[in-house]
């Protein structure tokens, strides 16, 4: 087993944050799912969910960049390419987690658009194409940054800082990851303590196979105890105090994350 | 001095600095150095001395980064009995990678430089060279790309220096600042690399422009363990 499995493992209890508790898959990720290729026929690929490891999904060519806004939408489950025209490496589906998928595009090659997926490796991409009208695109004005080092959360839109606030990041043996990500989901826990809202992102701890029954998915989310906000005390994700959650909360999905 | 000559001294100075270290003699600043030349896919690297051939010396220092920038630096003299430099200051980074040389002096070839520099930025490199001449010729500060000055040494033989050597790597760009092919007899050709750079082209993101604002999200009840 590997380490960062049984350390995993070897996490007490009472450290799992269970932000609702263990639902269900959702959009039922772990299993193989049926896309339609740019041609229309039926392809057999891992749906690009935060469950996923998909093999041979490209890396973000710009781990450190910003981007236009631009966010995708797709009305049904669409293949996922290693490049436009290439092989199909996922199937994106519609929804994620319960609600509608939004993916932000990084790239763009003609038709074609490379898009940041939410699965492990951390920083995989893949292309879908416009081609056949079943991709709905929109512009989000807003993005994240958040400054591990400094513990802080900054929220721009359209350029500019509208928020910045002081957070708590993951502790040195359970970092929280960097590179660029998006607020993937947008979620109501049955429980509301410690978050009546939880924002998964597209990325997962490097260090954490396994959390709490989950796939190691970091989010920013609330926490009640406001002593904890500019420590490095979490296990990867990102706690925030109450304004900035609900500022965050409108933030539309597929927003670009930027942790650095 | 004769040809052999010339080429021993070429040969066992090489040997001295690959097997004794001098090469690395200086102490590293500002690490990290992991030792990595750097081709992955989305990776920018940089390097500033390199050897090949019969006599190889891994790059030095080398850095090589696919995420944020990675700096390495060999203050001290770096001197051999056929190569001397010093100040060799490397960083890379996806986009973005440089590497400086400077007082180079490579006496077998006459070939004496102050700096040698190279810089690549999206996809896009170029060469610098300050004061640097081969065998009294002297040399362009900015050079163009690949740049190619056949030397004849009597008692070497061919020498090739090319400046701003460009190539093309997998998703981006090399330049070389310098890069000497010298025979050395029955061993083979020696290549003397200086400041080498490689970096990705600037990735275009989507702007956006024209479409519509998207939605505000609507929180849905559904509960998903994340790492608190």
């Amino acid at each position: 087993m590997k380490e960062r499995a049984v350390r995993s493992w070897a996490l007490p209890v009472a450290a799992v944050l269970l932000l609702g508790g263990c639902g269900g898959h959702g959009s039922g990720g772990r299993a193989d799912a049926a896309g339609r290729s740019p041609a229309g026929q039926a392809v057999d690929a891992p749906e690009a969910t935060t469950f996923a490891t998909l093999r041979g999904a490209p890396a973000d060519p710009a781990p450190d960049a910003g981007t236009g806004g631009l966010v995708v939408h797709p009305d049904e489950a669409v293949a996922v390419l290693d490049r436009p025209g290439g092989k199909p490496v996922a199937v994106l589906p519609s929804s994620e987690l319960g609600g509608p998928t939004w993916v932000p595009a990084v790239e763009e090659d003609g038709e074609w658009l490379r898009v940041l997926l939410p699965s492990r490796p951390n920083g995989a991409t893949g292309w879908v194409t416009r081609r056949g009208g079943g991709l709905r695109t929109a512009r989000t004005p807003y993005a994240i940054t958040v400054d591990v080092a400094h513990r802080a959360l900054t929220l721009l839109k359209d350029g500019r800082q509208v928020g910045r606030w002081t957070v708590a990041v993951g502790d040195a043996r359970t970092p929280t990851p960097s590179g660029r990500t998006f607020v993937m989901a947008s979620l109501e826990p049955a429980k509301r303590t410690p978050s009546p809202v939880v924002l998964p992102l597209g990325t997962h701890s490097a260090t954490l196979d396994t959390f709490g029954g989950g796939p190691g998915t970091v989010a920013l989310h609330g926490w009640p105890d406001a002593s904890v906000f500019g420590k490095p005390v979490t296990h990867g994700c990102v706690r925030v105090p109450q304004d900035a959650l609900r500022r965050l909360a409108e933030v539309p999905l597929g927003t670009l994350v930027r942790l650095t | 001095m004769r040809y052999g000559t010339v080429t021993a001294r070429l040969a066992r100075g090489v040997v001295l600095a690959a097997v004794g270290g001098l090469l690395t003699a200086g102490p590293a600043v500002a690490a990290p150095q992991d030792g990595k030349t750097g081709t992955g896919d989305r990776e920018g690297s940089a390097f500033g001395l390199a050897l090949s051939g019969p006599i190889p010396l891994a790059p030095k220092p080398a850095v090589a980064s696919a995420s944020g920038t990675r700096r390495a630096a060999l203050l001290d003299e770096q001197h051999t009995k056929v190569l001397k430099a010093s100040a060799l200051d490397v960083a890379a980074s996806p986009a973005m990678s440089r590497a400086s040389v400077a007082k180079l002096r490579v006496a077998a070839v006459k070939l004496a430089a102050d700096l040698v520099r190279a810089h690549c930025s999206g996809g896009k490199g170029a060469a610098e060279l300050v004061d640097a001449v081969i065998a009294g010729r002297r040399l362009p500060v900015s050079p163009a790309p690949n740049t190619t000055i056949p030397v004849d040494l009597p008692q070497l033989g061919q020498v090739a220096l090319v400046l701003n050597k460009q190539e093309r790597v997998p998703n981006g760009t090399r330049v070389t600042a310098m890069e000497l092919t010298a025979p050395l007899g029955k061993l083979g050709t020696e290549v003397v690399q200086v400041s080498s750079a490689t970096c990705l082209p600037v990735v275009k993101a989507p702007s956006g422009k024209g479409a519509g604002t998207a939605p505000r999200p609507k929180p849905v009840r559904h509960d998903l363990p994340v790492t608190g």
